[in-house]
């Protein structure tokens, strides 16, 4: 119940920050470039809605993890810790709350926005199977990768100064989700790259992609093994953060 | 005095800022060794000069910060020194060290004949330094226009992965080159790189001058971030 109370709390706090809703409409209009640009009219419309999702999955998440990684620092700079540490919930449950809350609301924007991308070009082709394929793009791709990225953007701040850690989250993503293997060492094209690309081509069967022709043809048990590996590593993080939030305020 | 000012801003800016642009060096470093050991030796000079489009990134957002961002803003806005000041003397520090790290990083690689696109001794300061300045522009624009230090990190991340990932396209595209902040120098085009160069030059002083008349407007300044 106490879970449940914060997660509703965060949620709404973070629903109602105007940045969120901003920041992330503005890196839409930008992972849009490419569609201005126009497409080949021969691409199938689950073609099309790969594409919306590759181009906006390599923008949008870095403004998702951005937008969680202030939650705590947030609570230190106000010194709300000493508050809510009078509270009966532990902190290891204000932790979940918050990362659930948080995600949610951050989510929430940022999904209706791959949808109506993917909507105004479902319209401009007259083709509504666009639409259709982009829901499933959107929870087997994408939302595993956020739930990644957005744990490790909460729980990192608890012991980096939150610039510090834009600069190496943005850094990490450019290097270990976008640049190709062929030019530099990197945890691209392996199961817990968190852009999504082995759900996208294992399950989905969507053709191309960062590491065609670099690994074997990856198929649909890979997928979902990639897509298991993002949230177990992801609920791993989250139950260390848990420890270490009820231990240190057992300290203090 | 005012050195006393100036010791005092240098100790308050954080360990963050003074590691960040010696990490990344550290980091692209690393890997460029990792890639001559997995046999991508042709590779190597590439990511040594890539350190030069980094550096931006780690020192945009240093500077940013810095100059969005005080926990007694109460108190520095009673002071005879204006928080204008203050905040300039901050950003101008990080900017400062991150400058020094790439100007040094610049000479080594040129010396060593690594920098893959060499223009001149004096010019290739010009790689990094036009990208610096318009990311601590975008950056502090953002902080202070939206009130939030996540809007000015997170908008200066997405348009720092924008230009690399699109550079070709925005190098190629007439009505985007000017403003493209990863172009590379091209003998046969000097005029373009160098145009570019100052055009960011420009929209950096322009980015400045609106964050600047920002930070001198106390009330603004006094609603505190946004969420």
């Amino acid at each position: 119940m106490t879970l449940v109370g914060v997660l509703r709390y965060e949620f709404l706090m973070q629903t109602r920050r105007p940045v969120v809703w901003l920041v992330l409409v503005l890196v839409a209009l930008l992972s849009s470039f490419p569609f201005l640009q126009g497409l080949p009219t021969e691409l199938t419309g689950l073609e099309v809605a790969a594409g919306v999702t590759y181009f906006m999955n390599t923008f949008m998440p870095i403004a998702f993890g951005i937008l969680l990684s202030d939650r705590l620092p947030r609570d230190r700079r106000l010194n709300t810790n000493e508050l809510l540490a009078s509270f009966p919930s532990s902190a290891g449950t204000r932790l979940w709350g918050k990362f659930l809350g948080a995600a949610a609301a951050t989510a929430l924007p940022f999904s209706a926005l791959y949808l109506i991308v993917a909507g105004i070009l479902a319209i401009q082709r007259g083709d509504a199977s666009i639409l259709a394929f982009e829901l499933p793009l959107l929870i087997l791709t994408v939302l595993p990768g956020l739930i990644f990225v957005g744990t490790f953007s909460l729980l990192c701040t608890e012991m980096l100064p939150d610039p510090l850690y834009a600069v190496l989250f943005i850094g990490y993503w450019f290097w270990g989700n976008v640049v190709s293997p062929r030019r530099i060492p990197t945890p691209a094209c392996t199961p817990l790259t968190p852009i999504g690309g082995f759900a996208e081509h294992g399950i989905l069967g969507t053709p191309g992609g960062l590491c065609s022709g670099l690994i074997p043809p990856i198929t649909p048990a890979q997928g979902w093994l990639s897509i298991a590996l993002l949230i177990g590593v992801a609920a791993i993080a989250m139950l260390a953060g848990q420890f270490y939030s009820n231990w240190r305020t057992e300290e203090s | 005095m005012n050195l006393e000012l100036w010791r005092l801003e240098l100790r308050r800016i954080g360990w963050g800022a003074w590691l960040a642009p010696l990490g990344a060096i550290a980091a692209l470093g690393a890997l460029a060794f990792l890639a001559n050991v997995m046999g991508m030796g042709s590779q190597t000079d590439s990511i040594l000069s890539e350190g030069l489009d980094a550096l931006p990134l780690v020192g945009g957002i240093a500077a940013a910060t810095l100059l969005a961002s005080d926990p007694a803003l109460e108190l520095q806005l009673t002071l005879p020194t204006s928080f204008r000041t203050t905040a300039l003397r901050r950003a101008a520090l990080a900017l400062a060290w991150t400058g020094l790290v790439a100007l040094v990083y610049t000479v080594l690689l040129a010396a060593t004949q690594r920098l893959i696109w060499p223009v001149s001794p004096i010019a290739n300061q010009l790689i990094w330094l036009a990208p610096l300045l318009c990311f601590a522009g975008i950056g502090a624009v953002f902080n202070l226009g939206m009130r939030a230090a996540a809007a000015g990190s997170g908008i200066t991340g997405v348009i720092w992965v924008f230009q690399l990932f699109f550079r070709r396209s925005l190098s190629e595209t007439p009505a985007t080159q000017p403003i493209t902040l990863f172009l590379r120098f091209d003998p046969t085009v000097a005029s373009v790189w160098i145009v570019n160069r100052m055009a960011l030059c420009a929209l950096a002083i322009l980015l400045f001058a609106l964050a600047i008349q920002w930070l001198g407007d106390a009330e603004r300044l006094l609603k505190g971030e946004n969420g």
